[in-house]
């Protein structure tokens, strides 16, 4: 992935001696770093926390040369999987969602289980037509696709869909310019 | 609830999710709208064999048939997505590289590692500039004539000299020394930044190493303290030198596929611009 005649591995040998091969490793990964954490499920507010955290023990450990199995990048998201799991067991845990009852287990902390509850609770108070639209099109169904399969036209497919897309942005207190979803 | 009408687009929606970090609650809303419950190990045998291709071109190198069924399996859409950001390739960081506001987070965050850093461990900037801009120029094919040139006559060696042989523009070793006033501090840096036209390099190697230059100056101007500055002032350098720098990264990456001397006025005019606006801040009150 880096035309750099540096590998990772060169520049992690480096850290010890030169902050530059430190900078040029956050440099390339930190971006990844903070999508792979939101993705494990972090709240976007503490991503940035978890990223300086692991990166600190990174340095940490790279300095003290420390070695590290197979390559830098599958140890680096291996450190930040782990301080983003110990930066959560030290948060106070959210509502559970509707689907997790506290007696199924170990309590866990579920960052969008709030969203979804309200999400589950929106999507309920739509039509079943506006349902069956708002699903087929999430499936991946074009517009045509959709109106064949419920015999009704394109432009009703599309104004089915918007206006399902409006009463689930008012519900969930979304406004227009800020998309429920990318 | 944006997904675009055309098939060919839901491949690009779905890497927009991943790269800006929406994927986690494009996920959840799928899970609702699909009457789904958040499964526990996601399996990706259905994926595996494409995963290469995804890595390398992104979720267009998936099959037609596989794309709609990371929407109605939002949580292997998480895993592919996971796999993806720890494996993918250059494509990605393009990706990444171009997701909004993700160039200014890594940028903070440096900064705000760089503070959290032991003090003993954190160098002034200009320290190592060989690998510096070496790392900096690297992902350039463009820069790899000068890294061999450089590389013969002092391989890996930190040089006596913290300043190394760059001494012009914000690398100079009194670039950022105090002055009497604020205006004529920032004056001083519009005048060291117009070193940058000291030069008219116009072969690709030379631009590149010009450019590489100048966008370290502004790691220099980000690290140094500015002490005669009121933090308002500081403040607003810092933000405006990171805009430059990006500006800079810009020109860089365009060095690759377009013409050097193309690239060199683009430089120009940004370093213009930037001279401009430290003058008309230095004349302000």
């Amino acid at each position: 992935m880096n035309p750099s005649p540096f590998t990772d591995e060169d520049l992690a040998a480096r850290v010890g001696r030169d902050q530059a091969a430190f900078a040029e490793l956050h440099r390339r990964y930190d971006a990844r770093l903070r999508g792979f954490l939101k993705v494990k499920g972090h709240p976007p507010s503490a991503v940035p926390d978890i990223s300086q955290d692991t990166w600190l023990k990174v340095f940490a450990k790279l300095r003290a040369g420390e070695a590290f199995e197979g390559h830098f990048r599958g140890w680096l998201f291996t450190v930040g999987a782990n301080t983003g799991t110990d930066t959560a067991k030290k948060r106070k845990p959210l509502p559970l969602g509707d689907d997790v009852t506290p007696a199924a287990g170990p309590q866990k902390w579920r960052p969008d289980a709030e969203d979804a509850a309200r999400l589950h609770q929106c999507y309920g108070g739509l039509s079943d037509r506006e349902r069956d639209v708002v699903k087929r099109r999430l499936e991946g169904q074009t517009v045509p696709d959709v109106a064949n399969t419920l015999d009704i036209t394109a432009d009703q497919v599309s104004a089915t869909f918007h206006r399902a897309k409006e009463k689930l942005q008012t519900c969930l207190g979304v406004t227009k310019d800020q998309p429920c979803s990318p | 609830m944006t997904i675009p009408d055309d098939p060919a687009a839901l491949a690009e929606w779905l890497e927009d999710a991943v790269v800006s970090g929406d994927v986690r609650q494009l996920a959840a809303e799928l899970r609702v709208i699909h009457g789904l419950t958040p499964a526990e190990s996601p399996s990706l045998d259905a994926y595996q064999v494409h995963l290469p291709a995804a890595e390398r071109v992104g979720l267009s190198g998936l099959p037609h048939d596989l794309l709609p069924r990371l929407l109605t399996h939002p949580d292997e859409l998480l895993a592919v997505a996971e796999h993806l950001l720890m494996a993918g390739g250059p494509y990605w960081d393009a990706r990444l590289a171009g997701a909004p506001g993700a160039a200014q987070a890594v940028a903070d965050g440096w900064d705000r590692l760089t503070n959290a850093l032991p003090a003993d461990d954190v160098r002034p900037a200009g320290t190592s500039r060989l690998i510096s801009w070496l790392m900096v120029g690297a992902p350039f094919v463009t820069a790899a004539a000068i890294l061999v040139a450089v590389l013969l006559v002092n391989p890996f060696r930190d040089r006596g000299n913290p300043q190394g042989d760059v001494a012009w523009g914000w690398q100079k070793p009194d670039a950022f020394a105090p002055a009497p006033t604020r205006a004529e501090y920032l004056t001083k840096l519009a005048d060291s930044a117009n070193d940058w036209f000291k030069k008219r390099p116009d072969d690709k190697p030379a631009l590149a190493k010009r450019i590489t230059e100048f966008r370290q100056g502004c790691d220099a101007l980000l690290a140094a303290d500015h002490a005669p500055l009121p933090a308002a002032d500081q403040a607003w350098l810092r933000e405006r030198c990171r805009l430059w720098r990006g500006k800079l990264d810009e020109q860089l990456t365009k060095l690759d596929t377009e013409d050097p001397n193309q690239v060199r006025d683009a430089t120009d005019a940004i370093v213009t611009k930037l001279s401009e606006a430290l003058r008309s801040r230095a004349a302000g009150a």
